[in-house]
């Protein structure tokens, strides 16, 4: 009976083995990615996975005009006014659009979703921006903890309310990058009495429930109903997320009927689903592109690239490394925590970094160094900064210099660390260990046998977040992607005390410092208490500074001022390549989209 | 027999609470801030984002806290929610399960029939030809890596014959699935596509199947071929063996009804082995080939430091493996009437 | 002895024999056969450049290029006999050098299991009932777990703590490694700790101690070393399967698994790009093969030994 049933089922088998349907999927486009969506709420969503997602059914008062990141044309506001003292933002909203779920349109729609998302300022979320221009404050946690939870909710009131059938915006100060910050995800519309109705926030003052939720928690976190050409049809997490087209949008119709991204972390079968016409586009890691472009060539495949990204990759120096920390430099065998505070020695790291050779290995060229935080294209990009290039002599005669001679004569240890899954910051890391080095040779014939030591190490990320987080980092190597096109979402990270990076940096231990400006030059020249406070008083005045000559002299100065203290190690901006098939028309590059743009797309 | 059964049951509360005692034990190695990196995945932009995301989690509480914490909410049934899933934790083990059930399912198929087919018949040429092949066989079976042996299977039957492909299913089943027009009863393709009648769906996740299975089931079969060949040839140098060759009977009789009857007892006893096997190879395997089950998800939750998800997976891990173990020694007794479990 | 003579006259164990020698050798002439680049670092794997897309070997017969690099008449960057991988790492050197990673491994690991199974084991059988009975509770608990599974969450969590490398995946399969050792010691010391001789020694005076180790012991070793042989190929697998997910040795170390994990990203590229898997799996292949073939063979030699027993 056994035997039976086995052949039958081996026969069926084989039968429907052979008997499999050819698909086609023209109206489908299929994107395949790595990377897990977080959330559908737009107001929790910080990552691009979810951002992709929601940009494509959610919209925002603004949206980027074509390829530009600080251009913007009308979405669903029609037009918009700046009070001329730049703190008081006018929208007026378009009519007629409607949700996926029914709802039309309305300017309480919109003054509810801003409200929703400042109320809701989730740990570690995107409302920061908001906060920070709208009410000064870092968090509404902050605000509450000062005024009350009353307080707060009038504090929000006051800054996103409707006057008449408008939307005005009120800023604390003024801020040029906020009319970017409108136009990200975290910035999108949703119809008040639908999210009421998932159990959403009712508007009131008593708004601690919908504060800070988890993920999970949050009543948007699966469903979504925007008023975006493409409307969801069904999510897997960590599977895929598709869509399709919503044909009551406000604009015309989308050309494709469906899309859907899948995620798929394996390269090789994200390549072999692109080869077998399953996929439409994929992702290329940097590392993989060889096997791309074959196909190139061969007609069977697009390329759009290299992109220039809002990413730069950098190498950070801290300047007093905490006690206990197992990257603690060593100077003679001894732990000397602010090894790296001696601006020689940060130089001639920055001399020892052969960024040509490494550019054109690791990136194939498409990369390219930075002069100062402030990223290429932006406003206060300074192309004529000189900065440190490559030469070995000038490294050793900087090493000579470093603590007045002890290093050279008497060895040191310094740790270069990188979180782990990438392999460029490896690459970077492992080359100025060599050339820093090779300089032992010349040492040891000169008699001092200690060696000058590099370490590099890959940390995975829990660690690499508790040692940054805790200052226990050397030298660190690490990825920055802005929020907007704006040199202060670059120079804050970098440079002022409560940035990201800066933070890690400590740069008070440099103390009595001079300044005597070159660009900015109605800036008197005065002694500061430390480098801390220099930085911090020039990052606050160009950041408020509406005058958008003296803000870019204003940035010049900063990016001299970071190149001339050298407080970063072989900056880059990264670029990505885009890869897709012949059949798809309508992609261009934005580096603001957080990934692809559906309603510009088309198969065929 | 049942105050054996019992014993063992009792001891099961005792074991789900060492292993839970000790995931949380080896996660208390970690910094707050280190277990708050899975909810924060790139570098904070505030400077206070860290420590509400610990303040909220509880993940600065002694470590006994928290395991008091999660022991409330399991009892009432919340067995928390899964970052790496993004359900509820229960609710990601149903949803990844059927996927591995299958997987398994199939791959006993092979390893039952060319393990115990293969083990007898190598048994039968006892130091011939093809007794050794067989042996080679599993041995470089069993000495090979199986995710390299995956890897030569997807570059074979993949990416130069395009036979077979990874994951688990073709989009246009998917697809299928959300309009309704294909039930899912069971949550296994196979079995649903049975149920449904629906050939083309049955092919499809077969196709799917077969890499994975072969890779999954080439250490198993070459462990159960060995022990079926020892235990054969040991049933077989018997003395009721010979005495029924001396009656006369058909030899196939002899081998079939006879030694092979006897020789299955110890190799029932494989079972427990068999099913850590597959629990282990899972991993491997459904990692390799991108199939979305257990495994994967156990690979993922791990690397991630999830420890709500592999708290999860361990104890239903656990408990499969006691059950199955009690199972094992139950059948065990039950086959050779010489044990007696006391 | 006895049974080394009936290995040698075994013709599967006696390639078995001959493939550890010859990686025995390996091991010990790696210095000359793949001179490192840094001394101190022998296992750091030469890399030739940065480039991200794997080099093919650059002679056409390995073993002539393996002479040259040798006997220091080429450089391994010109000659590569192996190629190299995504970054540039030599295959040549990282198999050369890992063949020494793979006999610490496996060694390493087994030497532990066996040992704290050995101290675990011998506590419950000797120590009476309730000890042994609490110390086999806890053998449960660790024996509940699936090895894998809790080998990857014990070296995920581990890796932060003590960072990437050979020593926290070698703390994560030793942790879940031990039980079937202690099982297998206590049940030898058990069936054995009533014999006559032993009780006759117990009666002439001997101390707990001696009668373990000079009795008890060199009676139970057999399946121990049984069971140790195949156990060390299949640390070595498991050892792999680790790196492959990231778990184990760091990238640029020299491990077999390290580098297949390498070859993942290329696999529809494979047959362009073969030498990244040919190399390293035929390596590990042979090895664990080696170490297979001898413990397959002892078991043979003392199966009545082992009738009955289960093991892995």
């Amino acid at each position: 009976m056994w035997r039976k049933l086995s052949l039958a089922l081996v026969l069926f088998g084989v039968v429907g083995l052979i008997a499999w349907p050819q698909v086609k999927n023209p109206d489908t486009m299929v994107v395949v990615t790595i990377g897990d969506i977080e959330t559908l709420d737009p107001a929790w969503a910080y990552d691009t996975a979810s951002g992709e997602a929601i940009f494509n059914m959610y919209e925002t008062l603004i949206f980027f005009k074509g390829a530009s990141s600080t251009e913007f044309e009308p979405m669903l506001a029609t037009a918009w006014e700046v009070s001329p003292d730049g703190l008081v933002y006018t929208f007026t909203i378009r009519s007629g659009v409607k949700f996926h779920m029914g709802g039309t349109l309305t300017p309480a729609d919109v003054v509810y979703s801003f409200h929703r998302a400042l109320i809701q300022d989730r740990s570690g979320g995107p409302i920061h921006m908001l906060t920070e221009v709208l009410l000064d404050v870092a968090s509404i946690g902050e605000l509450a903890e000062a005024v009350g939870d009353g307080g707060a909710f009038q504090a929000i009131q006051d800054a996103v309310k409707l006057v008449g059938d408008k939307v005005v915006f009120t800023l604390k100060f003024p801020f040029a990058p906020f009319i970017q910050i409108l136009a990200g995800t975290w910035s999108a519309i949703a119809d008040k009495e639908w999210v009421i109705a998932q159990g959403g926030w009712d508007s009131t003052a008593n708004w601690r429930n919908w504060h800070d939720p988890a993920a999970e928690e949050s009543e948007l976190f699966k469903t979504a109903n925007g008023t975006g050409p493409f409307k969801l049809e069904r999510w897997v997490p960590g599977e895929e997320i598709s869509f399709v087209r919503f044909d009551g949008y406000w604009r015309a119709p989308a050309k494709l009927a469906r899309a859907v991204i899948k995620v798929v972390d394996e390269w090789g079968t994200r390549l072999a689903m692109f080869e077998a016409g399953d996929a439409d586009i994929i992702a290329v890691p940097r590392a993989y592109v060889a096997a791309m472009d074959p196909l190139v060539k061969a007609g069977k495949a697009r390329l759009f690239g290299p992109n220039p990204g809002a990413v730069s990759q950098t190498g950070f120096f801290n300047f007093k490394v905490k006690d206990g920390s197992p990257f603690m430099p060593l100077l003679a065998g001894v732990a000397k925590p602010d090894l790296l505070a001696d601006v020689h020695l940060r130089r001639a790291f920055n001399y020892a970094a052969d960024l040509d050779t490494y550019i054109k290995e690791a990136w194939l060229g498409e990369a390219f160094k930075l002069r100062g935080p402030v990223l290429e294209g932006r406003l206060g990009y300074n192309k004529d900064q000189p900065i440190l290039g490559f030469d070995m002599e000038k490294a050793q005669a900087e090493l000579r210099l470093a603590w007045d001679g002890t290093v050279w004569k008497s060895g040191a240890r310094i740790t270069i660390t990188y979180n782990a899954g990438n392999v460029q910051r490896k690459f970077v890391a492992e080359m100025i260990e060599r050339n820093i080095e090779s300089l032992n040779d010349i040492r040891r014939n000169e008699g001092f046998r200690i060696p000058i030591a590099v370490e590099v190490l890959e940390i995975p990320w829990p660690s690499y977040l508790k040692y940054m987080d805790d200052s226990q980092l050397g030298i660190f190597f690490i990825g920055w992607m802005e929020d907007y096109a704006h040199p202060h979402n670059w120079v804050h990270p970098f440079m002022y005390r409560t940035g990201a990076f800066a933070l890690g940096q400590n740069f008070d231990v440099m103390k009595d410092v001079a300044f005597a400006p070159v660009y900015a030059t109605w800036l008197p020249a005065k002694t500061y208490a430390t480098l801390q406070a220099l930085f911090d008083e020039l990052v606050d005045l160009a950041k408020k500074e509406p005058d958008l000559k003296k803000a870019e002299l204003l940035y010049f100065e900063l990016n001299r001022l970071a190149v001339e203290n050298s407080i970063n190690l072989a900056s880059l901006m990264t670029t990505a390549r885009h890869y897709e098939q012949v059949w798809v028309k309508g992609w261009f590059y934005n580096p603001s989209f957080p990934g692809e743009y559906f309603y510009n797309l088309a198969k065929g | 027999m049942v105050a054996f059964i019992v014993r063992r049951l009792l001891i099961l509360p005792i074991i789900l609470f060492g292993v839970t005692v000790f995931v949380f034990g080896v996660f208390s190695f970690l910094d707050p801030v280190m277990r708050a990196s899975l909810y924060v995945r790139d570098v904070p932009k505030t400077t206070d984002a860290l420590q509400r995301i610990i303040a909220k989690y509880g993940l600065d509480d002694p470590i006994h806290i928290q395991y008091w914490r999660w022991i409330n909410q399991v009892v009432r049934g919340n067995f928390g929610w899964s970052k790496t899933a993004q359900r509820p934790v229960l609710q990601a083990i149903g949803h990844y399960l059927p996927a591995t059930l299958e997987l398994a399912l199939w791959a006993m198929i092979p390893v039952i029939f060319i393990g115990i087919w293969l083990g007898i018949l190598s048994a039968l040429h006892h130091n011939r030809a093809l007794d050794h092949t067989t042996r080679v066989f599993a041995l470089v079976g069993w000495s090979f890596p199986s995710f390299v042996y995956g890897l030569l299977l997807l570059m074979v039957f993949y990416a130069m014959l395009q036979w077979f492909a990874p994951g688990r299913i073709s989009d246009w089943v998917i697809r299928e699935v959300i309009a309704g027009t294909f039930i899912q009863h069971t949550g296994m393709y196979t079995l649903d596509a049975i149920l449904n009648g629906r050939l083309d769906v049955f092919g499809d996740a077969l196709r799917h199947l077969v890499m994975p299975v072969i890779t999954l089931s080439y250490i198993q079969w070459a462990l159960l071929l060995r022990v079926t060949r020892s235990s054969m040839l040991e049933t077989l140098r018997q003395e009721y063996v010979i005495t029924a060759r001396a009656k006369g009977l058909k030899e196939r009789v002899v081998v079939y009804k006879h030694a092979a009857r006897n020789a299955m007892i110890p190799v029932a006893t494989m079972g427990g082995l068999l099913l850590i096997g597959l629990l282990n190879g899972v991993i491997i395997t459904e990692t390799v080939f991108n199939y979305p089950g257990l495994g994967r998800m156990a690979a993922t939750a791990a690397t991630q430091l999830d420890i709500l998800t592999v708290l999860g997976i361990t104890l239903f891990s656990s408990v499969l493996l006691v059950f199955g173990n009690l199972a094992v020694d139950i059948l065990y007794a039950v086959i050779d009437p010489r044990i007696r479990l006391e | 002895m006895k049974t080394v003579k009936r290995l040698l006259k075994n013709p599967l164990s006696l390639t078995g024999l001959v493939l550890l020698l010859f990686f025995v050798g390996v091991a010990i002439a790696a210095p000359w056969l793949a001179p490192p680049a840094r001394s101190w670092e022998p296992y750091r794997v030469a890399q030739h450049g940065f480039a991200p897309t794997p080099a093919p070997p650059g002679v056409d017969n390995p073993l002539l290029g393996i002479w040259q690099v040798a006997t220091g008449q080429a450089k391994l960057a010109q000659v590569r006999p192996f190629g190299t991988t995504e970054g540039q790492y030599d295959i040549y050197y990282g198999v050369v050098w890992g063949t020494r990673t793979a006999f610490k491994v496996g060694l390493y690991i087994t030497g532990a299991c066996v040992l704290i199974g050995l101290v675990v084991g011998s506590i419950a059988a000797y120590f009476g009932r309730w000890v042994g009975e609490i110390v086999m509770r806890i053998t449960d608990v660790f024996m509940a777990f699936p090895f894998l599974v809790a080998a990857v969450t014990v070296a995920a969590v581990l890796q932060p703590v003590i960072g990437r490398g050979v020593v926290t995946a070698m703390v994560a399969l030793i942790c879940f490694g031990w039980m079937t050792y202690s099982r297998l010691i206590r049940g030898d010391i058990l069936a054995v700790k009533e014999r006559d001789y032993v009780l006759a020694a117990r009666a002439a005076g001997a101390g707990h101690l001696r009668i373990l180790v000079r009795h008890i012991l060199p009676n139970a070793i057999f399946p121990t070393m049984v069971v140790a042989s195949m156990d060390i190929g299949s640390y070595v697998i498991s050892f792999a399967a680790l790196s492959f997910l990231g778990l184990g040795a760091e990238v640029g170390y020299a491990d077999w698994g390290q580098i297949l994990s390498f070859a993942r990203a290329w696999i529809p590229r494979l047959n362009q790009y073969w030498w990244i898997i040919l190399y390293p799996s035929l390596a590990m292949l042979l090895f664990v093969l080696a170490w297979n073939l001898v413990g397959d063979a002892l078991r043979d030699i003392l199966d009545p030994r082992l009738r009955g027993r289960i093991t892995v």
